[in-house]
């Protein structure tokens, strides 16, 4: 190898090591800006407190849980208020609201504390919340004064759990008696609620098998005597058409009869006879000179 | 470790700054950042196994995040340590009065910073896959958004800072020796010590005064 290649490898392998380096520089910083949320906008809120204590820069600001934003500065003003700067991002802005409130909070007993803001729902459709305006801060209870309020409630808890102590040794072991009766009783009513109900069904099931056999005899009695009726209407409209030619003759000539009886009646009734039959003698004095 | 060890040849020395720089950097070399990454992923596997055994009630998150951020305050002493193995015979070799060792101690910084970086891409990318669920990408991701920027910025002013201490020993060790193989493995093992020692206070000191103070709160 010449001493000119043994310069240039090492130097190329230096650019390329360094040349890593950067990027992986440029890696780091490009991944803490987008988790800190560097390049989105944002605006400015701030509070006043009386206590910083539980306060500190660079802690999460919530709303509903969500994370939002973040505590940027944390000064003690002359008048011995703590004024604390958030820095909300843009998109949560409308969220908040004229009515919205600061609270410290923390995740649950042990988790960190961030700052929660309760969204203002009369802030949607307004104009979103001012750059650097100031929002109400209300103090979470003290640790102490809970623990305070817990000891002067001991007595009466300790009073209500010996209380309700002794009400579970006189009444439950009754009550317990009472129970196990009610479910026994319970259990007797459902095995012969059971028994009956496949009784009533064995009979429910015979009975449908009946009335099925029952409409399926009639469906074919029907069948027949639907073809029955058919027929017979059918012989009758064939004898209809048979009897009419020989009825109209007949009546025809019923109707030539009763002509011929009516002029038959018409003459005897004209003629002598009739005259004899009702006046009797009385041709004979006319024929008397 | 023997390619590590190897000084410059003594004819590439030369007296001005900026060549001397340049010299410096081009022994920036693939072994050297290798056996930083490999360093990296060594000691985080070896952290995360002695977490995750007796911790297994910690969340996966919590043992990744405590690695990565022990490790990343380690980092800086073993990045200038594995540095001064690397460079310490030729800072040892040159004799070079006290005010011409500006280029050599920022050369050392500069490179410190570069190994770190290194050092720490490891350490992040072992954690991820060590412990991943799936996504690995998203896992570096949060890893790296874990990183404070105060503590990040801190990191590498330490690297700098110790590569430039861990130089000025072997400057120093250099200028008061005498020649041969035998003087130069003894003035190498007292930089090291030396540096070992020296680092090791003033991560104690960081530890005690200037993290609570300047980067803890944030």
């Amino acid at each position: 190898m010449t001493p000119t290649a043994a310069q240039r490898r090492p130097g190329l392998q230096s650019l390329v090591v360094l040349a890593g380096a950067v990027g992986l520089l440029g890696l780091f910083v490009v991944g803490i800006a987008r988790s800190g949320h560097w390049l989105a906008p944002s605006v400015r809120l701030q509070f006043r407190t009386l206590n910083a204590a539980g306060l500190q820069t660079g802690m999460a600001v919530r709303i509903s849980g969500f994370s939002v934003g973040q505590v940027r500065r944390i000064l003690l003003q002359p008048d011995a208020q703590v004024l604390v700067e958030l820095e909300l991002r843009d998109p949560y802005r409308s969220m908040v609201g004229r009515r919205s409130r600061a609270e410290l909070a923390q995740i649950g007993l042990l988790g960190d504390s961030y700052i929660a803001i309760t969204p203002d729902p009369a802030a949607v459709g307004q104009p979103p919340i001012g750059d650097g305006e100031t929002l109400v801060f209300t103090s979470r209870p003290d640790l102490e004064d809970l623990l305070a309020e817990v000891a002067s409630s001991r007595i009466p808890l300790q009073r209500a759990l010996s209380s309700g102590l002794n009400l579970a040794e006189t009444r439950l072991p009754r009550s317990l008696d009472q129970l196990d009766q009610t479910l026994a009783s319970t259990r007797r009513l459902a095995t012969r609620l059971e028994a009956d109900t496949q009784r009533s069904s064995t009979e429910l099931n015979r009975t449908l098998g009946a009335t099925r056999a029952l409409a399926e005899r009639l469906e074919s009695r029907a069948d027949g005597t639907a073809v029955d009726l058919s027929a017979l209407i059918r012989r009758l409209e064939r004898t209809e058409t048979e009897t009419r030619p020989l009825l109209l003759q007949t009546l025809r000539e019923l109707t030539t009869m009763a002509g011929a009886t009516n002029r038959l009646v018409k003459t005897l009734n004209e003629s002598w006879l009739f005259e004899l039959i009702d006046r009797p003698g009385e041709h004979l004095k006319d024929r008397k000179p | 470790m023997g390619a590590i060890l190897t000084p410059a040849p003594m004819a590439a020395v030369s007296d001005e700054p900026i060549p001397r720089l340049i010299r410096r950097f081009e022994r920036l070399d693939g072994r050297l950042v290798a056996a930083v990454t490999g360093t990296g992923v060594v000691v985080c596997l070896g952290f995360i196994e002695l977490l995750r055994s007796p911790l297994q009630q910690l969340s996966r998150l919590t043992v990744e995040l405590l690695a990565v951020r022990t490790l990343f305050f380690l980092g800086p002493l073993l990045v200038s340590l594995l540095l001064l193995l690397r460079d310490g015979p030729l800072l040892l070799g040159e004799r070079r009065p006290l005010r011409s060792w500006g280029p050599e101690l920022l050369a050392s910084g500069l490179l410190s910073i570069v190994l770190l970086l290194y050092y720490m891409a490891a350490v992040i990318l072992t954690a991820g896959l060590t412990l991943n669920q799936g996504d690995v990408v998203a896992e570096v991701g949060f890893l790296v958004g874990q990183l404070e920027p105060a503590r990040f910025a801190a990191t590498l002013a330490r690297a700098g800072l110790y590569g430039a201490i861990t130089a000025a020993i072997c400057l120093q060790q250099g200028r008061h020796s005498s020649a041969g193989a035998t003087a130069m493995a003894s003035r190498l093992s007292r930089s090291f010590l030396l540096g070992l020692g020296l680092l090791v206070c003033i991560d104690l000191l960081w530890t005690i005064v200037v993290d609570p103070l300047r980067v803890g709160g944030s």
